[in-house]
């Protein structure tokens, strides 16, 4: 009898311990990962914009769009994402590739997708909760939101235009026109993919936003990231 | 179990406290720095990507 209570009691305390840890894991994920890691990312945007800053790219021809050099390199960040709804200081910096070790720093960028500025479908992925939870508010965008990348050469603005909720599987929203694969672009798209619902994965928030201007570096900031939405 | 942990501890009562909660603060730092990073990717929590990606991500 003795015996049987102590193995009982045994069972009990693993018990009690199992759920401390998974407690302590949802802190760590979504607390501690969320704060260190958000400032972390928003510190590398800025230190990004920074050494766009000095490179004093050439003086563009007026109403040209310049697009990237075509071959950018897994991982390399190329750019820095800035949504005004989504906070002030929001900024992410913007990594090629959507790889797990990409997501985990940064917004990640389609391999293959169009480029900031380039007709087609610029698709990015960051993740919803976890990681820093950078888009956590990403159901919160509005049409008519600015949406802007930036990247050595300036500022790519776009508008929110719709959002949707789709299965993991669907990557026709990604295709170069939206929800239309197959078909060729003559329009410049920016979409957004993360998770849905907010601390789960089994479907995907998506939001499509048009091409609204290029606005050089030498003009300074868009009037959208100095607090006028 | 952790009758066993408190048994086997030196010093009277305060001094058995204080040790429990060095050892728990411990035992927490190792968990954020080494087990629940290796962890996390391991579970289906959150998943940002489409599943099939025109291109797909290479390995990293």
């Amino acid at each position: 009898m003795n015996a049987m209570r102590r193995v009982l009691f045994t069972l009990g305390e693993l018990m009690v311990t199992a759920g401390v840890l998974v407690f302590l894991f949802i802190v760590w994920q979504y607390g501690w990962v969320g704060w260190t890691e958000g400032h972390s990312q928003e510190a590398q945007a800025k230190v990004l914009s920074q050494q766009f800053d000095a490179v004093h790219p050439a003086p563009s021809t007026p109403d040209a769009i310049p697009v990237l050099e075509q071959k950018i390199a897994y991982g390399e960040l190329f750019g820095v994402i800035r949504i005004p709804r989504l906070g002030a200081t929001w900024a992410k910096p913007v990594g090629e590739g959507v790889g797990l070790d990409v997501l985990l720093h940064n917004v990640g960028h389609y391999e293959g997708t169009a480029l900031p500025g380039q007709v087609g479908n610029a698709s990015f992925a960051g993740h919803r909760s976890g990681a820093g939870n950078p888009l956590i508010d990403i159901d919160t965008i509005q049409p008519g939101d600015a949406m802007v990348v930036e990247t050595k050469d300036g500022w790519y603005v776009y508008k929110a235009e719709s959002h949707e909720i789709v299965r993991p599987n669907q990557v026709e929203v990604i295709a170069p026109v939206p929800d239309h694969p197959g078909q060729a672009p003559t329009q410049r798209w920016l979409t957004l993919t993360s998770c849905n619902p907010r601390w789960g994965s089994t479907g995907r928030y998506i939001v499509h936003a048009r091409f609204d201007r290029f606005v050089p570096r030498a003009n300074g900031e868009p009037a959208e990231l100095k607090g006028g939405q | 179990m952790y009758a066993a942990l408190w048994r086997a501890l030196p010093g009277g009562r305060p001094v058995k406290a204080l040790l429990c909660v060095v050892l728990f603060a411990a035992v927490v730092v190792a968990l954020f720095a080494w087990v629940f990073p290796a962890v996390a990717p391991l579970l289906p929590l959150d998943n940002a990507t489409l599943n099939a990606p025109a291109s797909a991500p290479p390995s990293p």
